[in-house]
């Protein structure tokens, strides 16, 4: 069961039946053997091996993570999750929820592009097809990076394709993990024994102290609800991100925005029955210790409100053909007088 | 006998050599300025029209030929692609239709399709590699980033191993190889599902043109011996993919990344669908910039005629053969001779009985259809009007070079086999017309019994393919009477649509367009509230019902439901045309082809 005592998707899952599978395979045992297989083999040094080509020392990206994953998934999904997907598209999420940060294990960069070499060695657990083995790399690859220049990854996805004679939605099931992901960068991806070893380095402390003030995740109905907190002596001091100082409170704030960001984009994808409208932030500073009284609360909601906001570069950043047009570089009223000007000479 | 070559033999662009390719093209990109520029294109133009020709002119052998420059000095460096149904239309994709992963093997299979002409374009331009530094660079970038890149798409087999000393063409040969290899597992897995109802797994790489295609494209041009340009690929008859193919290749062109590949696509007017595979539109000029080859050669045939007497002229030296477009195809002077005496007759007449504004506009009008007019009172075997004069046949060309060529050729032969031996220099007068009107006869008869069996039966019973064929009847037969009229504007080409209530009707245009038959433009409506469809009858189709292939400018509005009527019943339509006004039959249609019998 999972924080809402709902059953996850894997257990919906093992109630499925061959029949819900391609010719009727035993899509079940695959899982299972997928599952034990990276959880002995790769996920334990994931973390460590990242470290190791990175320097720094990563958020937690092993067993827990993906258990992080899963439950937030089974939360956006709710009750009734074989209402939204089917069971071979429970199996393919599940199986893309175990590969998404495998890549790591070869170094962050490029890591959500890097699974399938990564993974390679297991083919066989992974199944004969090449495609249904794709398929559940894009929907792992899609939940970060660029396309070329390009963020918007999941709409590179079909909206409904056919596998093995199933129908399956990817980009449904690539929306939901990246945004059940965004969801699991919690307590659980790091500890405070990291926190308080000399183990962590400079630039990696505050991505950990980040994880280590969200403690609680919680999807309730079209609402996630978020609880961080933090001692007064964490909250008075500055972390180094990218060579700045930057205050935890700040961190978190910019987080925010992506996750607002990510929540706008991810549920574009997502079927009408599934709503997620906003994101409530609950922030507690404590005293030197947890156990003292809260000495402030920080509560605010991320929903989209009012007029959309107006691009700071206008027109040129919604239409980019405008600033590298034949009339003009960039197309004004003034540069098309003159090129206007120009051919009437 | 001689054996003088025939200098207008149409070949097949791919297989004339670069030297030919640049004597022979005539530079035409000021007339479609997009083409050699950066920026995803579509090339529009029926089959014949040159798209082709220019695909090979562009071309890394034909542009350092044309530049005299070395390959890393071009401005871009063409792939050039050629899709073929026999090649990349394969009926066993339709068995993944709705069952497995049909967009993902098409990507597949098309990026392969590439990459293999990508290869087969290196290999063309012949790269020299004295000290072997390509050689080099390209075979650590096969063991180490491709061979990684591969591993990142699924693939775990090793490459196969590259001597060290294989040199660069080699080893361009073995990437060539493959992408080969890669084609034939696809074509071998559809063939496989042909004895199977259930979908069977495939074993194979699985490449995307973002994740793949490109980064492939921009490695091997920095490894120095390809210029760092845009990469063109030259998708030629794109018309051929099928529908999921073409969705994929939009999906290409909605990436915008021209600075490395610009994709220029040519097509025959039959492009099935500007949507991506994930259902996005892609449109001009947001996405790509878009040339229509007849659009740009109807409303300035000038330009039209200077570029065909570029070609003839060309191809004539080239050949051997003195003189100039005209001198090879003369006039039919008897004829002209007595043309030019009814104009001079119109112009004398014109103070007291001109109908235009100036003497040399009645001229213009009058004319030759007065002369076309005066022969139809002569007996069988007496003279007929003769389509002869290098300008006459560019006009019946339509537009469109091959059909110039084809015909030019087909008059070189019978001309030579004439000659008993001696040097063609020019064509007689007579075997121009006779050529040009079994021409005719050929695009009308034999075209039409092939497009018979081809296409689909419209909703009355009658075929979409009957109706066009009674449509090009009815109108041919009345142009020509309006022709030999004493109406004011007498050479009428065009018919513009006063509606559109009857879609069957458009329908049915559409398909004359696609095959040919008719261009289609636009015009001012009569209300002069916007703008109305206008059909331009193919002027190949002039001698079959002896118009003046001339002009273009006349055409007259018409109801749908008139045209209906003409597309059901050509003979009915044109007795009606004998005995009425044709402005009223073609936009009362009511009234005149039932009713206004008795009135």
């Amino acid at each position: 069961m999972n924080a809402t005592n709902q059953p996850s998707i894997l257990e919906h899952l093992t109630r499925c039946g061959k029949d819900d599978f391609p010719n009727g395979s035993d899509y079940i045992a695959r899982y299972k053997a997928i599952e034990t297989s990276l959880n002995e083999n790769i996920h334990p040094f994931v973390t460590p091996a990242a470290s190791s080509v990175d320097g720094g020392y990563l958020t937690g990206h092993g067993i827990s993570h993906i258990q992080t994953v899963m439950a937030r998934v089974s939360d956006l999904l709710g009750s009734s999750p074989l209402d939204s997907l089917s069971c071979y598209e429970l199996y393919l999420l599940l199986a893309a929820i175990h590969v998404h940060d495998v890549g790591n294990i070869q170094g962050r960069k490029n890591h959500e592009s890097a699974a399938a070499d990564a993974v390679n060695k297991y083919d066989i657990i992974f199944g004969t097809d090449d495609v249904e083995k794709r398929l559940i790399f894009r929907i792992a690859d899609a939940h970060t990076g660029r396309r070329g220049s390009d963020k918007d990854k999941v709409s590179k996805l079909q909206e409904t394709d056919h596998v093995l004679g199933k129908t399956v939605h990817p980009r449904f099931m690539a929306a939901l993990l990246r945004f059940a992901d965004e969801l699991a960068d919690d307590r659980s991806r790091t500890s405070k024994t990291l926190l308080d070893s000399a183990a962590l380095t400079k630039d990696s402390e505050i991505y950990h102290r980040y994880c280590y003030a969200l403690h609680s995740v919680v999807v309730s109905g079209d609402t996630v609800r978020l609880s961080f907190d933090m001692t007064s002596g964490d909250a008075g001091k500055t972390f180094q991100k990218d060579g700045k100082d930057i205050y935890l409170l700040d961190e978190i704030c910019d987080r925010m925005m992506k996750m607002h960001s990510e929540r706008i984009y991810c549920v574009r994808f997502f079927p009408p029955t599934i709503r997620i409208d906003r994101i409530d932030v609950s922030i507690t500073v404590y005293g030197p210790h947890y156990i003292d009284d809260p000495l402030a609360v920080i509560n605010f909601r991320m929903e989209e409100a009012g007029y959309p906001p107006e691009s700071s570069r206008g027109i040129f950043e919604i239409c980019p053909q405008l600033e590298n047009h034949l009339y003009g570089s960039p197309l004004t009223g003034k540069s098309l007088k003159d090129y206007l000007d120009r051919n009437s000479q | 006998m001689t054996d003088q070559l025939n200098p207008f033999a149409v070949q097949t662009p791919e297989d004339i050599p670069a030297a030919d390719v640049v004597s022979l093209f005539v530079d035409v990109f000021s007339d479609y300025h997009n083409i050699p520029k950066p920026g995803h294109t579509f090339l529009n133009g029926p089959r014949g029209s040159g798209k082709s020709m220019m695909f090979r002119y562009l071309e890394p052998d034909c542009q350092q030929l044309r530049l005299s420059k070395p390959l890393s000095e071009i401005p871009f460096f063409g792939v050039y692609v050629p899709i073929k149904n026999t090649e990349i239309k394969l009926t066993e994709f339709n068995r993944l239709t709705n069952r497995h992963a049909e967009v993902v093997l098409s990507e597949h299979f098309l990026v392969t399709f590439v990459a293999v002409k990508f290869f087969t374009s290196l290999l063309k331009a012949q790269i020299t590699d004295t000290k072997g530094d390509y050689a080099k660079s390209l075979r650590e970038y096969y063991n180490g980033k491709f061979a990684q890149l591969l591993r990142w798409n699924g693939w775990t087999e090793a490459l196969p191993d590259i001597p060290s000393m294989a040199e660069l063409v080699d080893i361009i040969n073995a990437f060539r190889d493959v992408f080969s290899g890669y084609y034939s597992i696809v074509t071998s897995y559809l063939r496989s599902l042909a004895f199977t109802d259930t979908p069977l797994p495939y074993r194979g790489p699985l490449f995307g043109y973002l994740d793949f295609m490109l980064p492939v494209i921009q490695e091997v041009r920095s490894l120095g011996f390809m210029p760092s340009v845009p990469v063109f690929l030259l998708i030629d008859d794109a018309d051929n993919l099928n529908l999921t193919q073409t969705r994929i290749l939009n999906g290409w062109v909605s990436t915008r990344t021209s600075d490395v590949a610009s994709i220029k696509i040519s097509t025959q007017m039959t492009y099935k669908t500007y949507l991506t595979a994930t259902s996005q539109a892609i449109s001009s000029p947001h996405d790509f910039n878009e040339v229509n080859i007849s659009a740009v050669y109807t409303s300035a045939k000038d330009k039209y005629i200077s570029r065909v007497e570029q070609i003839v002229n060309r191809r004539l030296e080239k050949y051997g053969i003195e003189g100039t477009a005209q001198q090879f195809f003369p006039e039919y002077v008897k004829q002209e001779d007595a043309i030019r005496k009814i104009s001079e007759e119109i112009r004398s007449k014109w103070p007291e009985e001109g109908r235009g504004y100036r003497a040399s506009d009645d001229v213009t009008r009058y004319a030759r259809p007065d002369y076309m007019k005066s022969l139809l009172g002569s007996s069988k075997s007496g003279p007929s009007y003769r389509y002869a004069g290098f300008e006459q046949l560019v006009h019946i060309s339509s537009g469109i070079i091959r059909y110039f060529l084809e015909a030019a050729s087909l008059m070189f032969g019978e001309m030579r086999s004439q000659n008993d031996g001696a040097l063609v220099k020019h064509i007689d007068t007579g075997v121009q017309d006779k050529i040009v009107r079994e021409q005719a006869k050929q695009f009308f008869f034999g075209e039409f019994d092939k497009l018979e069996c081809d296409e689909n039966v419209g909703e009355e019973g009658v075929s979409h393919v009957k109706r066009l064929r009674n449509l090009i009847l009815a109108l041919g037969g009345m142009f020509h009477s309006i022709l030999i009229s004493d109406l004011a504007e007498r050479r009428v080409f065009s018919i513009a649509l006063t509606d559109e209530t009857d879609e069957e009707v458009v329908k049915v245009f559409k398909l004359g367009v696609r095959y040919g038959y008719f261009h289609e433009s636009s015009i001012g409506n009569k209300e002069g509230t916007g703008r109305a469809r206008l059909f331009i009858l193919s002027r190949r189709l002039a001698p079959l019902f002896n118009l003046d292939p001339t002009s273009f400018a006349g055409y007259k509005f018409a109801t749908t439901a008139a045209l209906k009527k003409a597309m059901d019943n050509p003979q009915k339509f044109n007795r009606q045309v004998g005995h009425e006004s044709t402005d009223e039959i073609l936009e009362d249609p009511q009234m005149t082809l039932f009713d206004g019998a008795g009135r």
